[in-house]
């Protein structure tokens, strides 16, 4: 069983597909509402993790991930072999971009239109807003987007059901470097099961 | 509701209040009367000094006279004469659960003397003498300015009907403050005062202050410092207990307090149990990682899955 935390309550299905995916069992999502919040409990949760594992999920809001890793970790002194710290490049949003057949038909936009190399977006989130905002689904567009620009009203719940109940991870990984690390390292994972819950 | 084995429709109360020099341990079981009438019944009344049994009933003169079990001894003056310290560590007991509709406006229920709901909250005050009132109005009334935008001044009056009105001056604009009366105070501004009253007006030998969810309506700034001003409180009269139920992680991340003053309420298919967060193995490692314990909290009851709760609002469209 894995704990996990993340940053917002849009990242809470992604990160628990991926660590399905990566063949663990999910004990519970927390979600700290905020980087700000979240970056100052990453070495208690690399503490915490003595007893259950944990997995945060962190953006790097196209910061370099290896900078922005060694700054978030600067205060754990030993890493605990169950703990890992996961840094989504660009953004979730770009993982969930990552698998452009299952986003495409998800939220009824042309797949032709869904950049190949997620990655490499300065900003995963806007190009994401900014497919919606065009999509043919006019439920899509109210929901998802205010103008293609900022998140709407629904946001959240369509982001978490579409990485519950379509995105598919395997295919994104292919895409997404950052993400098929996450999955390796989340696999590798010792007494995760063993620990049971 | 969740009654498991046969309790025969018992409630039972097993208290042991570490109160002075002495262990104290009351046992009440209470039971509906047969036949129709339903009246609560004691089933048992026992109470124990330092392990010795000081009373136990029903008694044979409570099977001669079953009219007896409608009271406990608790409750008389006559009867608990052996362990009045246990009468009046219970009779120290506050509950309180300010409802700011009922304050604004009290012929909503019948009200009963010490009414937790604030039924006849106003009144009380007007029954403190005067003098005393005064001085306890004026520390009111400090606490108040800090934490209400543009409060200035909170007096009691009477008007022509002989009802006692709580009267607060707001700055503004003009030269005067404007006067508004407990009718017109925002929720929080009730409850805030409320709170205050039932902090200053507590008794200086102790007992035990029981608050309901203290955050209702409160900026979460002024929630954040409850803590404090119990403890506060708590300094002048070391024998007050406060007993706080709460949802705020506002009051649970206050840094005085410990996984140990915790109690954790859990739904279960068994009933409800409750666990001192400090004993509850499977957040050890949490604990010893000093994570926020409202998270810890929220770990162990936060609901799982709300997707339920947000399709309540959805029609037929999709």
């Amino acid at each position: 069983m894995i704990n996990i935390a993340v940053e917002g309550d849009s990242d809470r299905e992604v990160a628990r597909a991926v660590v399905t995916y990566a063949g663990q069992r999910v004990h519970q999502v927390r979600v700290a509402g905020g980087k700000n919040k979240l970056d100052p409990l990453i070495p208690k949760y690399n503490v915490a993790s003595a007893q259950f594992p944990w997995v945060v999920f962190r953006d790097s809001d196209s910061q370099c991930p290896k900078l922005l890793r060694a700054r978030l970790t600067a205060g754990i002194s030993s890493w605990h072999p169950q703990f890992s710290l996961r840094i989504a490049h660009s953004m979730s949003e770009a993982w969930l971009l990552a698998d452009r057949d299952g986003f495409a038909d998800y939220f009824r936009v042309p797949a032709a239109r869904i950049p190949r190399d997620p990655e490499e977006l300065p900003n995963a989130k806007q190009t994401l807003l900014g497919l919606c905002g065009r999509s043919r689904s006019r439920t899509i567009r109210e929901e998802v987007t205010v103008s293609g620009t900022r998140p709407g009203p629904l946001y959240v719940t369509r982001i978490n059901e579409f990485a519950s109940t379509a995105w598919n991870v395997a295919e994104a990984a292919s895409a997404s470097e950052s993400l098929r690390r996450a999955v390796h390292r989340i696999r590798q994972i010792p007494g995760a099961i063993a620990s049971g819950g | 509701m969740f009654a498991r084995n046969n309790q025969g429709g018992r409630l039972i109360l097993d208290v042991r209040p570490g109160d002075g020099d002495d262990a104290w341990r009351y046992r009440l079981a209470i039971r509906g009367e047969k036949g129709g009438r339903n009246r609560p019944i004691v089933d048992e009344e026992r109470v124990e000094r330092n392990g010795t049994v000081i009373l136990e009933r029903p008694d044979p003169l409570d099977e001669a006279d079953r009219e007896r079990l409608t009271q406990t001894h608790l409750e008389q003056i006559a009867a608990n004469q052996d362990f009045r310290a246990l009468a009046d560590y219970f009779a120290k007991v506050q509950y309180f659960h300010l409802v700011p509709q009922i304050i604004r406006d009290p012929a909503r229920v019948s009200s009963s003397p010490s009414d937790p709901f604030g039924a006849d909250f106003i009144a009380q005050m007007n029954a403190v003498p005067t003098r005393r009132r005064n001085a306890w109005f004026d520390r009111m009334e400090r606490a108040l300015r800090s934490a209400v935008p543009e409060f200035q001044s909170l007096r009691l009056e009477v008007d022509t009907a002989g009802r006692p009105h709580l009267i607060a001056g707001y700055k503004n604009w003009r030269g005067q403050p404007a006067r508004q009366s407990e009718a017109d105070f925002s929720d929080g501004t009730l409850r805030l005062i409320g709170l205050l009253w039932s902090l200053i007006s507590a008794p200086a030998n102790g007992g035990v202050l029981l608050l309901e969810e203290p955050e209702l309506s409160l900026n979460s700034a002024i929630v954040r410092t409850l803590p404090t001003v119990l403890a506060t409180a708590q300094r002048d009269r070391t024998l007050l207990q406060a007993v706080v139920t709460t949802h705020a992680p506002e009051l649970l991340d206050d840094e005085g307090v410990q996984p140990t003053e915790v109690l954790v309420l859990r739904v279960t298919p068994d009933g409800s149990t409750a666990d001192i967060l400090a004993g509850i193995a499977e957040v050890q490692g949490e604990l010893a990682a000093e994570l926020p314990i409202s998270d810890v909290v929220n770990g162990l009851i936060a609901p799982h899955d709300l997707a339920g709760l947000i399709a309540v609002g959805q029609g037929k469209r999709r």
